[in-house]
């Protein structure tokens, strides 16, 4: 048996230490990598992911998403035989897109908020010493070797899913493609719906940086309108592509989340979940939740794991 | 024990809002494959099978119709006003051949004669009288054995002078024979197989076989229709009273309007106005 | 299909009841020499030797809910001088002086003004005009129908709390046809919806055949459909009556002011647009007006567009692809393992996993 280099500090003094299969936690035991398969989880979650803070922010951009979208498309396929029938359901299309703006202007709103809370909690944690960057959404290199692990385990190369943290590489990828994908729109959007301040707000000197010739009619805003309207339009459609084919049946209709995964409402995630997708982040719940930790290890007792090998802190000097 | 969940299955809530994204993924599931396979939006993959089971049919005939159709209105000027008319199949055998205006020849007076027909049926002015029936006139509806009215231009409306709009616009004046008690329809209907029959074969025909047919049609029917002061006269053939008209409509049909036009322009503007088509003029 | 008929003719007498009670005012005899007594029939008409329908009705309600309603028939048909009138040959001159005298003006009424404009704009015709340019270019009757009152937009005016005001002093029959007169112009441009201004000039702008034969520009000939493309042009398709239609920008007040946008009159010349644009859009300025109204995203002209639509489509597959296909390859690797779909008592993991032993 290996000792992997995998080890996690959490708080000073502690030293956690993993293998491959068991990864020993002081004052639990070791634990096996497949012990989701034994726990019991409650639907509505047993462990915490998001803050209420988050659950609001995901809320509003949820509903503000489909009156967007709901309310967006109609326009732009308006030669569509539905498109009338859509808008009629907003109460003509002077009203849909008053009701468009509302909402994005409510996304925008909830968007400010999230970044309000994401860049307080940070300095907190930071002014804490407790911030840890594994833990947020910033990419790293073990994101590209996780999802090789993990293309490997679903094609039978290798017996479990890699140790991952809070946000798993999917995860990442796509909050930064809704960061990227809600700027873009954003953007777009305000030029759509103020094509004169926009022109104000872009000096000609800004045309000199685009090649000579390709800008239509020689002038930056003309361009950069061009763009909004291509931008806006085909951005949303691959939003809302992205959300109905990937978003929802990733997170709702995949084995074990099935019929629906309570966390966007209660902010928890369950227990099989976390030790499955986020092992790294389950060790930090153990150090983190007593109650927790007496349940891991009343469950090792009983499943006889409490006794088989682990590595002890002192046994390490000896590996080496 | 500590840590254990409360709840182990999912409540019924679960099913329903997982079912509420079931139903948002399959709309728009159903909206890319739309997109993909007939929008005109899209790559259309489905097109040349469209075409080949549906094939577009272009008719300049129909094009050319509704163009002239668009270009009547552009003409025009004054709206033209919708009239509900029957359909086909319910028209009187007549209309197969002759349409709604079927009086071409006369250029004074074809557009007033074609007029009529929205209160006739041909037969009205056009039947051979019979030696052993009498004709009497009736209000004939297709869709209804015994009509009560109010008929259409039977009376003006006091408020605006205007003829009163009504809800029966399908009866006809029409001729029956009376024999005894019996009353006789003297109109063709369409369903006469006749009809139907000539419709379909009759560019197969040599003109001479054509007129052969047209006479076995128009056995009882004579050419030149009545004179107009056979019923704009005060004692015409046609009770106006009786028929549902209005006093001073009646008035304006029998005396000052129409009749009163009448012999204005016979005496002083036209004296053979009635007399011959002018096709048949020398 | 016979009660389907009737419910035809229901609605049809009904919304005639309506219209009648709602603008509520009696026919005034502008058919004093009662060419009515013939024109009134639906089916007064016919075939001519082409086989083209000739409709000759004059309907009396709608003629009397027109703006010509006070006009007697022979003002504008001046060529009928007795009865029963030969087959009509001339047409209708628009710019005759009517015998109606409108208040505050010392002559009669005429269209002669609005003529004048229209035939100095782009439709009137001209003596060096191709002949097919003569034949296809509109003439009054081609974009107007005599007009009907509509009622103005209860938003716009409270219709009948105004007009009872007026009633304090005037008499109901004369105060109420001019307060319609008047109430029918109080809109913002047109008296038409912008649906109605794009249909009608759709019908020959669109009609690509007719408008290469007139020898038009390449914008010229893809005016409407690049118009149908922007946030205008679908606003207005869906319903839109706040959007900007045609007569929004290339027609002044004056509406039959249309010009080519090399003519300096017109008022999508490129030093009237600043002034054109500031209609709807406060804060136009020069670079603003550089933006296009009828967008087009072809590869030679805007290069950086079309390659960025191509960009995105490649964006929109490669994202949706891979992920799904992500998605689809981790059910199976984990269904493999032993998951099942729902959670219940407690666990997912209830199936047995058919993956080769730990080693």
């Amino acid at each position: 048996m290996s000792i992997s280099s995998d080890t996690i500090t959490g708080s000073p003094g502690e030293t956690l230490v993993g293998d491959d299969y068991f990864t020993y936690v002081e004052g639990v035991g070791p634990i096996p990598r497949d012990i989701f398969k034994y726990v019991k989880s409650d639907p509505f979650g047993d462990l915490p992911r998001y803050s209420v803070h988050i659950v609001i922010q995901h809320f509003l951009i949820f509903v503000t998403f489909l009156v967007l979208s709901a309310t967006g498309l109609p326009l732009y396929f308006s030669d569509l035989a539905w498109a009338k029938y859509m808008v009629s359901l907003f109460g003509g299309v002077d009203l849909a897109r008053l009701i468009h703006k509302i909402a994005a202007f409510t996304m925008m709103f909830a968007s400010a908020y999230h970044i309000i809370t994401i860049v307080g909690g940070t300095l907190r944690q930071i002014l804490k010493r407790e911030f840890d960057y594994r833990r947020t959404v910033i990419p790293r290199l073990k994101d590209l070797t996780d999802l090789f692990h993990d293309l490997k385990y679903f094609l039978g190369f290798e017996p479990y899913r890699p140790k991952m943290e809070k946000f798993m590489y999917k995860q990442k990828a796509h909050y930064l493609a809704i960061l990227w994908g809600s700027f873009v729109l954003t953007a777009a959007g305000s030029a759509l719906l103020f094509p004169d301040t926009m022109a104000k707000l872009f000096p000609d000197t800004m045309t000199q940086l685009l090649p000579s010739g390709v800008v239509d009619k020689g002038s930056f805003p003309a361009f950069f309108q061009n763009l909004a309207r291509l931008m806006h339009a085909d951005e949303a459609v691959m939003a809302l592509i992205v959300i109905a084919f990937w978003h929802w049946l990733n997170v709702h209709f995949v084995p074990g989340r099935f019929p629906l995964q309570w966390a966007f409402l209660t902010g928890r995630i369950t227990r099989e979940h976390q030790i499955e997708e986020h092992f790294l982040e389950y060790l930090r719940n153990l150090q983190e939740i007593p109650e927790e930790r007496e349940y891991m290890k009343r469950l090792l007792r009983e499943k006889g794991f409490d006794k088989s090998h682990f590595v002890s802190i002192a046994d390490l000097s000896r590996v080496h | 024990m500590p840590g254990e969940p409360k709840k182990q299955n999912h409540p019924i809530a679960a099913f329903l809002i997982g079912f509420i994204f079931a139903v948002l993924t399959l709309v728009v599931f159903a909206g890319v494959i739309h997109h993909l396979t007939i929008s005109h939006h899209g790559p259309q993959l489905l097109k040349p099978l469209k075409d080949k089971f549906f094939p577009e049919h272009k008719s300049p005939i129909l094009e050319e119709a509704k163009r002239l159709e668009e270009f009547e209105i552009h003409r025009h000027f004054h709206h033209i006003v919708e009239y509900p008319q029957l359909p086909e199949s319910e028209r009187p055998v007549c209309f197969i051949c002759h349409s709604d205006f079927p009086h071409t020849k006369n250029k004074k007076v074809r557009s007033l004669l074609n007029m009529h027909t929205q209160y006739f049926v041909c037969e009205a002015c056009h039947i051979k009288e019979q030696t052993d029936a009498r004709i009497v006139y009736k209000w004939y509806n297709p869709y209804d054995d015994n009509p009560q009215g109010p008929f259409i231009g039977t009376s003006y409306d006091p408020e605006t002078g205007n003829l009163v709009d009504v809800a029966d616009k399908f009866s006809k004046l029409t001729p029956f024979f009376q024999k005894g008690d019996e009353l006789e329809s003297a109109i063709q209907k369409q369903d006469a197989p006749l009809a139907r029959d000539y419709v379909k074969i009759r560019d197969k025909l040599t003109p001479e076989q054509r007129d052969g047919v047209k006479n076995k049609f128009h056995v009882s029917i004579k050419e030149k229709g009545d004179d107009c002061k056979l019923c704009h006269a005060e004692k015409g053939i046609l009770d106006f009273k009786k028929l549902g008209f209005a006093d001073n409509r009646i008035e304006d049909l029998v005396q000052l309007n129409v009749k009163g036009m009448l012999t204005k322009y016979e005496v002083f503007y036209l004296p053979d106005l009635f007399l011959a088509p002018e096709s048949e003029k020398p | 299909m016979k009660s389907q008929r009737k419910m035809k003719a229901a609605v049809f007498c009904l919304g005639w009841i309506v219209a009648i009670l709602w603008l509520g005012f009696p026919a005034v005899a502008a058919d004093k020499e009662n060419c009515l007594m013939c024109h009134k029939y639906p089916f007064v008409g016919r075939i001519d030797e082409n086989g083209k329908r000739h409709n000759y009705q004059v309907d009396e309600a709608s003629y009397n809910h027109s703006v010509h309603r006070s006009v007697a028939c022979r003002d504008c048909h001046t060529y009928i001088t007795k009865i029963p009138h030969d087959p009509v040959t001339e047409e209708v001159n628009c710019a005759n002086v009517c015998h109606t005298k409108p208040p505050f003006a010392q002559e009669k009424f005429s269209h002669q003004k609005i003529i004048d404009i229209y035939n100095d704009s782009a439709h009137g015709i001209k003596p060096d005009d191709s002949p097919e340019a003569k034949k296809a270019k509109p003439y009054c009757k081609f974009c107007h129908l005599n007009p009907l009152y509509t009622r103005v937009s209860e938003k716009v005016i409270a219709f009948d709390e105004t007009l009872r005001r007026c009633l304090n002093c005037h008499q109901a029959k004369g105060v109420t046809q001019a307060y319609i007169h008047m109430t029918h112009r109080l809109r913002k441009k047109t008296t038409r919806s912008p649906q109605e201004v794009v249909q009608l000039c759709a019908k020959c702008h669109q009609d690509v055949e007719l408008m290469q034969k007139l020898k038009v520009s390449e914008e010229g000939l893809t005016a409407v459909a690049t118009y149908n493309h922007t946030l205008h042009g679908k606003s207005v398709a869906l319903g839109s009556q706040e959007t900007a239609d045609c007569i929004s920008c290339h027609a002044s007040f004056a509406i039959h002011d249309i010009y080519r946008k090399d003519n300096p009159k017109a008022t999508v010349y490129k030093d009237n647009l600043m002034q054109t644009c500031l209609q709807c859009h406060t804060e136009t300025n020069s670079w603003f007006v550089q933006i296009a109204v009828h967008p087009r995203t072809k590869r030679e002209e805007n290069p950086l567009i079309y390659m960025a639509g191509i960009g995105l489509r490649f964006a929109l597959y490669g994202s949706v692809c891979s992920l799904v296909g992500l998605m689809l390859l981790e059910t199976y690797g984990r269904r493999k393992d032993g998951i099942k779909f729902l959670l219940r008592r407690g666990t997912s993991w209830r199936g047995k996993s058919k993956r080769p032993p730990r080693k």
